[in-house]
């Protein structure tokens, strides 16, 4: 049975969470995980009105990731969230959680930096290299199942691929 | 010209929009008709041409020809199904069985990026230079996508990578909402992937709605009085108007006139007269039996010469290339000329089957031709070849209405192209334009 954890992306704004958390995501799905993404724009369509301030959704993506967790679903949270305050009490919540710092090496007053996170990236290096980064990361804390997708086709896909060539009169 | 003004060359770019089984011959009606409005404008007064594609003329087989500009002794891939080596154990050929480069991977060597979104025969999905979405027979979304980073998007997208095919087939209204689904998924999926690369020198988008739409309903797209002719009809104007918003993005994108946009299909369609199930005519002509109940290659009976595999192809049984193979070496080939004779002289109704049967050596070229089938048989149109081994007539009719044909594919495409041009010639053309 997978494991439920949240691996937040904390970084200052434009430093790249997203497209690394989308990166991360694609491979854990690639491995066969039901992982959920929270980023800003899903949290902003979904779970926010225009009135809704950052604090307010920063506290509703730590709800969100709390309640996937508990239930043994991974999930990815990139969102703007600022203070290192807000950032460590999601954290206390949830327990099973791994904070990637995207640290872009710039200061910025808004931006409070973490005190621990378990994984610190450079987005100015290779995506692909960084996000097998912080999977390392992940597996030695016990959160990734073994193994990875396997390229034949197994049993069960065997009989959907039979099924459809039948469906289509090729077989 | 001075001497600092030399022209700068513009970077070559590349769009080719896939319509699967679409036929030139329909084409031409629905530009005629005002069906395909976009089409018509886009081709002005060069009418597409007619394409043939290889043997069998399936998409299995078909679209890695295109994407290798290899017959099937080149890219390694006969059917949707093969046999392991030495048994009767079917397997179903993918991507890794592609023994060939693709238009894509000729291009990333050339550090060309390419996004390729549906293409059929491409699963499960490899890394290329670029982004590419794996079409038919994929069945696992999260196999048919590269790079993964793109796959939650799909998902929460729901995106399919083909329609249900079996409530498609039962219930109409069903595949007509699929159908207009997927196309608008397909799109979509290009949006987002274009969005987020950087830069692009190669784009593909196949719709193989077409080809699920013309197996069921075929005659419904061929009869206009049928009553589903009209829902038809506008799921292909559907499909021109985002060809339409493809060509004028390409055209806006590159600044040019749309001289490197291309559109093919990958075999043709047309209805179906009869099925025609090889096996059973095999086991007619004594040729073909089984021991025991369950009638599958795996209890085929050791004095069996020939079975067939869809579609068409036929395998003399012989000693040392099957199990249970009781053909010798040396009499194979007179075995083969006879089967091969007898199958043409194939008749429904004093009309002929079987327009040519072939060997090996005469339509494929290539280090895999060793893999092929002893003969491969092209039937008239209206005759859909099946190689089932469910007991039964040899002529038999199933809800099916439509079946591929091999020579009436379509290309629109610049260059010296005429009338009858192979689809293995269009790989090379492609590439061509970034040298």
């Amino acid at each position: 049975m997978q494991k439920g954890f949240t691996l937040w992306f904390t970084g200052a704004k434009g430093s790249g969470k997203t497209d690394l958390a989308e990166c991360v995501e694609g491979t854990m799905l690639e491995r066969g995980m039901d992982v959920e993404l929270l980023s800003e724009e899903i949290l902003r369509e979904d779970f926010a009105t225009e009135q809704t301030s950052q604090d307010v959704l920063v506290k509703r993506a730590g709800a969100i990731a709390n309640m996937l967790t508990r239930n043994n679903v991974p999930v990815i949270v990139a969102v703007n969230a600022q203070k290192a305050e807000c950032r460590n009490e999601v954290r206390e919540e949830i327990g099973q959680f791994v904070e990637v710092y995207c640290d872009n090496k710039t200061d910025s007053a808004d931006f409070e930096k973490p005190e621990k996170a378990e994984v610190v990236v450079d987005p100015e290096a290779d995506e692909e290299l960084n996000c097998q980064t912080i999977l390392r990361t992940v597996g030695l804390l016990g959160y990734l199942p073994d193994g990875t997708a396997d390229s034949e086709y197994s049993e069960d896909e065997e009989e959907k691929i039979k099924k459809r060539l039948a469906d289509l009169g090729y077989i | 010209m001075g001497f600092f003004s030399r022209k700068k060359k513009t970077q070559a770019k590349v769009m080719v929009v896939g319509l699967d089984g679409v036929p030139c011959s329909l084409l031409k009606t629905f530009i005629n008709k005002g069906i395909t409005p976009n089409i018509k404008r886009i081709i002005g007064d060069k009418l597409p041409l007619h394409m043939s594609v290889v043997y069998p003329e399936i998409s299995a087989v078909s679209w890695p020809s295109f994407m290798t500009g290899r017959d099937p002794g080149g890219h390694g891939i006969f059917g949707f199904t093969d046999l392991l080596p030495n048994s009767y154990d079917m397997y179903f050929p993918n991507y890794t069985n592609l023994d060939a480069p693709t238009i894509w991977d000729r291009l990333g060597e050339m550090g060309k990026k390419s996004i390729v979104i549906n293409q059929p025969s491409t699963y499960p999905a490899k890394k290329i230079e670029g982004a590419l979405i794996s079409g038919f027979v994929a069945v696992d979304i999260f196999k048919s996508v590269q790079p993964s980073k793109y796959m939650g998007q799909l998902k929460r997208m729901n995106y399919k990578v083909d329609i249900e095919t079996d409530k498609a087939r039962q219930d109409a209204d069903f595949l007509f909402k699929e159908l207009d689904k997927a196309l608008k998924n397909r799109e979509k999926a290009l949006e987002i992937i274009k969005k987020k690369e950087d830069s692009w020198d190669y784009i593909e988008l196949v719709v193989t709605g077409t080809d699920r739409l013309q197996h069921y309903q075929m005659d419904a797209i061929m009869d206009e009085k049928h009553e589903r002719h009209q829902q038809a009809m506008d799921y292909y104007s559907k499909v021109d108007a985002l060809i339409g918003r493809l060509y004028d993005g390409f055209c806006k994108e590159t600044g040019t006139d749309g001289e490197n946009f291309i559109m093919l299909s990958d075999h043709g369609f047309t209805e179906i007269r009869q099925e025609v199930y090889i096996n059973s005519w095999l086991e007619e002509n004594g040729y073909l039996s089984f021991e025991g109940d369950e009638r599958t290659l795996a209890n085929i009976s050791p004095d069996s010469k020939a079975f067939s595999l869809d579609p068409g192809r036929i395998f003399i049984h012989r000693e040392g290339r099957f199990p249970k193979g009781c053909v010798a070496e040396q009499f194979a080939d007179s075995l083969r000329d006879e089967i091969q004779q007898k199958l043409k002289s194939l008749t429904f109704d004093g009309d002929p089957v079987i327009k040519d049967v072939f060997t090996p050596d005469q339509i494929y070229n290539g280090k895999h031709i060793g893999k092929a089938a002893d003969l491969i048989a092209w039937a008239h149109y209206g005759f859909d070849l099946k190689s089932a081994t469910t007991k039964g007539e040899i002529f038999r009719k199933t809800d099916l209405t439509g079946m591929h044909t091999q020579d009436d594919a379509f290309l629109w495409a610049g260059g010296d192209f005429a009338d009858g041009v192979h689809i293995t010639e269009l790989a090379d053309f492609i590439v061509g334009k970034f040298k």
